[in-house]
């Protein structure tokens, strides 16, 4: 059975390894295109959220393709993601396309799908071959998140930018092909080393923006209007916490990494008390840290309608006043435009801008300490 | 103490047993009044643009209760059955209040649980009270919300459920010959009659028969959700999707879904109540509230809505 699953930011390049070393053939969806927001607004409810629209288009664009079978997570609330795939699979069905579903519900939802979808996933492979391709896979998802780490830091601060992003694309390029887990720190190098010829002596200070919010909007650059890209030609260096392979071991690996979790919930504790659901707290406790941290602001990435970080999105204001961090929140769906988007990220920086010289100019110590270790 | 008690979300569900606890443990409740202009335009004003109107109106009798009360009673509704949740915006509901009142927010977490143990209750809510005395008020404020469903199972809205057992009206003889009009929504949307614009009072005007989810019996519901892919996990979004089923069984000439503009859960159990009306071949209307909502267009609607559904009783064909 052809295999096609969502589309977010580089997640393809992982999930394409690991299926086909497993022994499926895989269509994954195309990049988001324009047609893509039209698909998925035409089919979709009118106040679901963006990711339900786009994660709709894409099978549905996977399905035109060929594809006969969609693999995708689900969850157990109280975001609406953990329902996304039974209310699209009826819509799909509506528009005529009958195909099956692989849900890799977290255990405990009591439908069997999980035990159905891994039997089917894993059956044509041996133990060494199912090691391998999750070994490379992993590898692959780990190099791809320091890769796109190193770009945030060096965009900022190289000269010919479009140069960078050749380089950058093709790393992702050589990634994705890539069959050996050893080759993989080689392209690395490669990139670290091409960046670092391309670096120039910084003419005026780098600011620091972190960005937090709903996982897809934020790592999905199609429906972020390249955000982060955008911020790096402007000389702007941007940090995160949300990444694959942090979405994989806070929320499948959860045993294995409980640390993510405490860190939210103490950074969070004294402004938002409990979980909400999706990534609310985590964008309640990751701009307590960049308060602490100094960083110049923050950008607050969530689609339109979303529950969890609306109640983040209320709390905001008052992280803001008390650390002293200018926030920018852009709520986006389908009706938001480039040109407004661009605009609104030109008068924050214009606004970090002066207030990093008005801070910097009296008292040389207040110049914020650049932390380490979110490089 | 004065505690105030908002007229808002769950106050619908939890209002009587609520009130009771209060009065159990000594305390004077001090319920806000219902909706009004005032208190809408100062919630939408103390809240950010994104929020839904529901809990704007929310934060509206938070605050109109500011001036004469000692505290506020907001309870953190993480979910009220195991392994379910509501509307995440419920989770963050005191830390939400907490920013904008200067008197003390009382919560308590339930923590899956429709009420609250004796180990959940905030210790200003308690202050010094001997623990039978608790235990005591507690039940007593479970049979007072027993009492309360039950009348709604039998037909009565929630306000006049509530006035049946303050002893202030009679009971009301049933009429069963008007046209029967399913009306789904989260309670707030539904009973807040300033909220939808009087919704109910004009369908009982033009002589429906309403049912709403709150006359349905958790049995009904879990039996009509039988066979669904995957159980809901919105408490709810269930209530509503088994309700629009109950009432189609029940040969409602109509569906009304009520729900808030940019409503989270109701985008996607909206999609499977239309689904469900789609299969029964009855009229569905679907009413967005938000604070631009007038009351022409919205009668306009109806009536069109209603001339479809009573239609139907004589010519199933035309639909």
């Amino acid at each position: 059975m052809r295999l096609t699953f969502p589309r977010m930011g580089q997640i393809d390049i992982p999930l394409r390894t690991l299926l086909e070393e497993l022994g499926h053939e895989v269509i994954p969806p195309p990049p988001v295109s324009k047609r893509t927001f039209e698909l998925g607004v035409k089919n979709a409810p009118e106040f679901a959220c963006l990711p339900f629209k786009m994660t709709l288009a894409n099978y549905l664009e996977a399905l035109e393709q060929g594809a006969e079978a969609v693999v995708t997570a689900g969850g157990t609330g109280p975001c609406r993601f953990g329902y996304f795939a039974q209310v699209q699979k009826k819509i799909l069905a509506d528009l005529g396309y009958d195909f099956e579903l692989f849900l890799l519900d977290p255990p405990g939802t009591g439908t069997g799908d999980l035990v159905r979808s891994v039997r089917y996933l894993l059956g044509r492979a041996g133990p060494v071959r199912i090691a391998r391709a999750f070994r490379l896979a992993w590898a692959k998802a780990r190099f791809l998140d320091r890769g796109n780490e190193l770009f945030r830091y060096y965009l900022p601060r190289v000269a010919p930018k479009k140069a960078a992003e050749l380089e950058y694309r093709k790393f992702l390029r050589l990634t994705a092909l890539e069959k050996e887990v050893k080759r993989l720190p080689l392209l690395y190098a490669a990139l670290l080393y091409n960046l670092e010829s391309m670096a120039r002596a910084e003419n005026q200070p780098i600011l620091k923006v972190k960005i937090v919010g709903e996982i897809y909007m934020v790592l999905e650059p199609g429906v972020n209007f390249h955000t982060e890209n955008t911020l790096g030609q402007m000389g702007v260096e941007v940090v995160r916490n949300l990444s694959m392979t942090h979405w994989v071991e806070a929320n499948l690996l959860k045993v294995l990494f409980p640390e993510h979790q405490r860190r939210t919930a103490l950074l969070a504790a004294p402004y938002l008390a409990s979980s909400v659901g999706g990534h609310g707290r985590e964008t309640v406790a990751e701009t307590v840290a960049a308060g602490h941290d100094r960083l110049d602001g923050i950008i607050h990435i969530l689609p339109f309608t979303c529950m969890p970080e609306i109640v983040a999105r209320s709390l905001l204001p008052d992280l803001s006043r008390r650390f002293n961090l200018p926030v920018l929140s852009l709520v986006l769906d389908e009706h938001s435009g480039a040109a407004g988007i661009s605009t609104r990220l030109e008068a924050f920086v214009d606004l970090l801008r002066e207030k990093r010289k008005k801070e910097a100019a009296p008292v040389r110590e207040k110049t914020p300490k650049t932390a380490t270790k979110n490089r | 103490m004065r505690v105030g008690l908002p007229r808002a979300l769950l106050y619908y569900w939890y209002g009587p047993a609520w009130k009771t606890l209060l009065a159990e443990t000594g305390h004077v409740p001090v319920v806000s009044p219902p909706t009004n202009k005032a208190i809408m335009n100062r919630g939408i004003k103390a809240a950010v643009d994104e929020l839904c109107l529901p809990v704007k109106v929310f934060l509206g009798h938070c605050l109109s209760l500011e001036e004469n009360c000692e505290a506020v009673l907001v309870p953190r509704l993480t979910g009220l059955v195991p392994k379910e949740f509501i509307c995440p915006k419920f989770m963050g509901l005191p830390d939400l209040v907490r920013r904008l009142l200067p008197i003390p927010v009382l919560t308590w977490d339930n923590r899956g649980k429709a009420f609250p143990g004796l180990s959940d209750l905030p210790p200003e809510l308690l202050n010094g009270r001997r623990r039978a005395g608790v235990k005591k008020a507690l039940k007593k404020a479970e049979e007072v919300h027993t009492a309360y469903t039950a009348l709604q199972y039998r037909g009565y809205l929630p306000q006049e459920a509530e006035e049946l057992l303050a002893g202030d009206r009679g009971e009301r003889p049933r009429r069963t010959k008007d046209l029967l009009i399913g009306l789904v929504g989260h309670p707030y949307c539904l009973y807040d009659s300033y909220l939808n614009i009087g919704l109910l009072q004009f369908l009982q005007a033009e002589g429906c028969r309403i049912l709403t989810p709150e006359m349905v019996t958790g049995g009904q519901i879990a039996s009509a959700l039988e066979g669904l892919a995957k159980p809901l996990f919105w408490t709810m979004g269930k209530k509503i999707l088994g309700a629009a089923r109950v009432f189609r069984q029940a040969g409602a000439g109509g569906l009304i879904h009520v729900a808030a503009f940019a409503c989270g859960p109701e985008a996607l159990i909206g999609e499977l109540v239309k689904r469900e009306c789609e299969k029964g071949k009855i009229p569905f209307l679907q009413l967005f509230l938000d604070e631009h909502s007038g009351e022409a267009g919205q009668h306009t609607r109806l009536e069109a809505f209603l001339d479809l559904a009573g239609g139907k009783e004589h010519d199933t064909g035309c639909v």
